[in-house]
C-alpha cells in the first residue's frame, strides 16, 4: 500500500454537531434507547436495601449515585458497540465515510447526546431511594455535583468513542460489551470507594475516570467542604481528554486499516 | 476537464492460504465532465470495487484514481465534497426516521446550513415524488420508494460527480422511467454520472459511453450508438412472417449475405450495404409484408460477445 495522509487532519466540529443533533432526534423515535435506564431503579433498590438492612445508612449516597454511573457506563458500552456494527449491517458505514463530515467527531457527538440519559437515570435512582426508603439524598455542593456530572458524561462519551474504534475492525461487539461492564464498575469505585482498595489496586483504579467522578459526586452530598475538588476535576478532565484523543486517533487509524483491508462493508 | 480518471488502478485482496484475489487489474479510465458513463459487467467483475475506491472508502493497492483532479487516496476530503454516492439496494437509510429527517441528516453530513438544508430537502423530496410522505418513517416505505430516497440522498450536496451503483435494482417501471428522466436532467445541468447497471437498455438509453468490465479488467469503452459494430459491421433488418418463396428472392438480392430465422417466424437479413437493404424492403412491401424493423446489434449482444455466457457463475 502507498503511504498517504491522515484523512481527518483537523477537529471538525460540524461532525460533532451533526452527530449530537442526529442522536437527539433518533432517541425520540427509538424506545430501545431507554432500555439501559431500566436498571437504574432496580440497582438503587438493591443497594439501598443492603445499606438499610446492614445498618450502614451512612453509605446511602453510594447506593443512589452508583446506579446512575452504572447506567452511564452501560449505555456507553451499548451505544459505542451498536453504533458501528448497526451502521455496518445496514449498509450505512461506507456512506457515512464517503461524506465529508468527520466520522470520529460524528461518533463522539452521538455518544455525547446519548449521555443525556444520565439525567433521567439520576432522577430514577434518586426517586426510588426517596419513595421506597424515604431517603432524599441531600446535595450540599450543587456546583460540584453538576460539574462532576457534566464532566463524567463527557468523559464517558470520550471513553465510549475510544471503545467504538475497536468495533471498526471487529465485527462482533457483544463480547467486549459483556466483558467490560463489571471490571469497570469495580475499578471505577462506583459502589466501593477506591481508597478502600489495596494500594496497588487503588493506583490502577485512579486511571479510571469514574473513580474521580464517584468521589466528587459523593463528596458533593456531604456538608463538609469538598476535599481535593481541584485535583478531582483536573484528573477527570485529563482522563476524559486523553480518552477522547485516543478514541479519535484510533478511529482514524482503524478506518485507514479497514480501507486498506477492504473490511468496511459487510456483504 | 476530466471528472474521473484512473491510471493503472489495481486493487487486490489477500486471501489466507490462496493467491491474492485481484478485483481490479490496471484499469485506465477517463470520463470527461458532463458525461453519463455506464459500467457493465457480470457480478464480481469489479464494478462496485471501482465505485468504492472512487468514493474513498477503499484504498487502491496501486495506481491512481482522481475525481476532478483530486487523488482519492491523498486528497479524500476534496473528493468527498464533489462526489455524491448511491450504493445499490434499499439499505443505507435510517428506517425509524422519516424521509425528511434522513435527508436532513445527510445534508448536514455534507456541511449544509440549516436554511439550505430545509430548502434542499424539500425540493429533493418533491423531485423524487416523496413530498407527501416526508414525515413518515422510512420503514413504512416500499423498496422502490427507498430507492428514490437514496437517489435524493445522493443528490443532497448537489455534487458535480455522482456515483450510482445499480440504482434501479428493485424499482418499478414507472420509478425507473422517472429515474432515467432524472439522470437526463442531471446531464443537462452539467453533472457527471458514473453508473453501474445490469440493465442494458437503460445503459444504452442514458449513457454517452459505456465500459465493459470483466475479471477486474476493462474490456472496452465506447459510445453505445457505435458499439454494435464490434459484433457486426453489417446492415440488419428483421422481418416477421417472411414466406419461403420470398425468402429465396431476398437471398438473391445483390449484397444480402445471410437470412436467418432468429426466433419462430422472425427472420434477420444481414446485408453488406444500404442498397441491398433498400432492395429487400421493396421486395417485402410488394409482397405485402409490413412487419419490418431495422435493427442494430444491441448492447446485450455486445455484452455477450465480450463477456461470454457465464450464466449464474460469478468471476473467479
Amino acid at each position: 500500500m502507498m503511504r498517504r495522509n491522515f484523512e481527518y487532519s483537523t477537529v471538525d466540529l460540524s461532525g460533532f454537531g451533526t452527530g449530537f443533533r442526529f442522536q437527539t432526534v433518533a432517541m425520540r423515535s427509538q424506545s430501545d434507547t431507554y432500555f439501559s435506564l431500566i436498571t437504574s431503579p432496580f440497582f438503587a433498590l438493591l443497594y439501598m436495601a443492603i445499606m438499610e438492612y446492614s445498618g450502614r445508612t451512612d453509605l446511602n449516597t453510594h447506593a443512589v449515585i452508583a446506579p446512575m454511573l452504572m447506567t452511564l457506563w452501560t449505555a456507553a458500552l451499548s451505544f459505542s458497540g451498536e453504533m458501528i456494527s448497526e451502521n455496518r449491517e445496514n449498509g450505512r458505514l461506507e456512506l457515512l465515510l464517503a461524506a465529508p463530515a468527520s466520522f470520529p467527531m460524528l461518533v463522539f457527538g452521538r455518544l455525547c447526546a446519548c449521555m443525556l440519559l444520565s439525567l433521567p437515570s439520576f432522577g430514577m435512582s434518586y426517586m426510588t431511594a426517596g419513595l421506597v426508603f424515604d431517603y432524599w439524598m441531600p446535595i450540599h455542593h450543587p456546583g460540584v455535583f453538576v460539574g462532576a456530572l457534566v464532566l463524567t458524561a463527557l468523559a464517558t462519551a470520550a471513553a465510549a468513542t475510544a471503545l467504538a474504534s475497536a468495533f471498526v475492525l471487529t465485527l462482533g461487539a457483544r463480547i467486549v460489551q459483556n466483558t467490560l461492564s463489571f471490571p469497570v464498575y469495580l475499578l471505577g469505585g462506583i459502589i466501593v470507594p477506591v481508597s478502600m482498595f489495596p494500594g496497588w489496586l487503588e493506583a490502577i483504579s485512579r486511571l479510571v475516570y469514574l473513580s474521580w467522578s464517584a468521589d466528587l459526586l459523593r463528596a458533593s452530598t456531604t456538608p463538609e467542604p469538598v476535599a481535593n475538588a481541584v485535583m478531582g476535576f483536573s484528573m477527570l478532565s485529563l482522563l476524559g481528554l486523553s480518552a477522547l484523543a485516543f478514541g479519535l486517533l484510533s478511529i482514524v487509524w482503524f478506518l485507514r486499516r479497514a480501507k486498506e483491508l477492504g473490511t468496511l462493508s459487510k456483504e | 476537464m476530466t471528472a474521473i480518471e484512473t491510471q493503472r488502478l489495481t486493487r487486490s485482496y489477500t486471501v489466507k492460504g490462496k493467491p491474492d484475489h485481484v478485483a481490479l487489474d490496471k484499469i485506465d479510465l477517463s470520463i470527461p465532465r458532463g458525461e453519463v458513463h455506464s459500467l457493465l459487467g457480470p457480478n464480481g467483475a469489479g464494478k462496485t470495487t471501482l465505485c468504492r475506491i472512487l468514493s474513498t472508502v477503499l484504498l487502491p493497492t496501486s495506481g491512481t484514481a482522481k475525481v476532478l483532479g483530486h487523488d482519492v487516496a491523498t486528497e479524500p476530503q476534496q473528493v468527498k465534497r464533489s462526489l455524491g454516492v448511491v450504493f445499490g439496494g434499499d439499505r443505507g437509510l435510517y428506517n425509524r426516521l422519516t424521509s425528511k429527517q434522513n435527508l436532513d441528516f445527510w445534508a448536514s453530513m455534507y456541511g449544509l446550513g440549516r436554511a439550505e438544508r430545509r430548502d434542499r430537502v424539500g425540493r429533493l423530496l418533491d423531485r423524487v415524488g416523496l413530498a407527501e410522505r416526508a414525515d413518515e418513517p422510512v420503514q413504512s416505505f416500499s423498496r422502490g420508494m427507498k430507492q428514490r430516497l437514496h437517489l435524493a440522498r445522493g443528490l443532497v450536496s448537489s455534487p458535480a460527480v455522482l456515483l450510482l451503483d445499480e440504482p434501479t435494482v428493485g424499482m418499478d417501471p414507472v420509478s425507473a422511467r422517472d429515474f432515467r428522466d432524472l439522470v437526463r436532467e442531471l446531464r443537462s445541468d452539467g453533472h457527471t454520472v458514473l453508473m453501474t447497471t445490469h440493465d442494458m437498455p437503460e445503459a444504452a438509453d442514458l449513457s454517452d459511453r459505456v465500459s465493459f468490465i470483466d475479471n477486474g479488467a476493462l474490456a472496452l469503452t465506447e459510445n453505445p450508438d457505435v458499439i454494435g459494430e464490434i459484433v457486426s459491421s453489417k446492415e440488419r433488418i428483421d422481418v416477421r412472417a417472411l414466406p419461403p418463396e420470398l425468402r429465396q428472392e431476398v437471398i438473391r438480392v445483390p449484397g444480402v449475405s445471410t437470412v436467418t430465422e432468429i426466433e419462430h417466424g422472425l427472420f434477420r437479413v444481414e446485408a453488406e450495404h444500404k442498397e441491398a437493404v433498400r432492395g429487400v424492403l421493396m421486395l417485402a412491401i410488394e409482397a405485402g409484408v409490413t412487419d419490418i424493423a431495422r435493427s442494430r446489434p444491441s448492447l446485450e449482444e455486445v455484452y455477450l460477445h465480450l463477456i461470454g455466457r457465464r450464466g449464474m457463475n460469478v468471476a473467479p
